[in-house]
């Protein structure tokens, strides 16, 4: 599983990262999501979507986005509208 | 109202106030626009930027009253 040693992040999601509705969501959930997605769509760009319920968040869905690497974390927020 | 440009991916963040975001939702694929409790927008991510938009080009005028 990916750890903060060797995660890599965009500039986007470091900064959007200290938003209060975003900074509640714990890295681990997002690593998890990451590794092990209950969902996954490929963008027509070659970005990867990745959802994950979280049952520790009132178990909403995680949405992770990745970049095209497959690696690099873009964004992680909870997606009301996903039914999984 | 601030605007941030992320050259790394490409990425312009519209931020219109700092109400607490309740609900992200996508306008198409590369559009992610977040509201607050009453249905305000808060923010708009508009991914491949430069595709879509004149980044390199914004301004900003306030209209004059009559």
């Amino acid at each position: 599983m990916t750890d903060m040693l060797e995660a890599r992040f965009t500039q986007y999601f470091l900064y959007t990262r200290n938003r209060p509705d975003r900074c509640c969501i714990n890295l681990d959930w997002i690593f998890e999501t990451v590794a092990n997605p209950d969902a996954e769509v490929v963008q027509q760009d070659g970005r990867i979507r990745r959802w994950k319920r979280i049952p520790e968040a009132e178990g909403r869905f995680l949405r992770v986005i990745l970049l095209e690497d497959g690696v690099t974390i873009h964004n992680a927020f909870f997606d009301r509208r996903f039914q999984g | 109202m601030q605007a941030k440009y992320f050259p790394d991916t490409d990425t312009l963040l519209l931020i219109f106030s700092s109400s607490e975001i309740v609900e992200s939702y996508d306008l198409n694929e590369n559009t992610l626009v977040e509201i607050d409790a009453v249905g305000n927008i808060v923010s708009m991510t508009v991914e491949h930027a430069k595709q879509q938009t004149n980044v390199n080009e914004f301004s900003f005028q306030l209209a004059p009253v009559h």
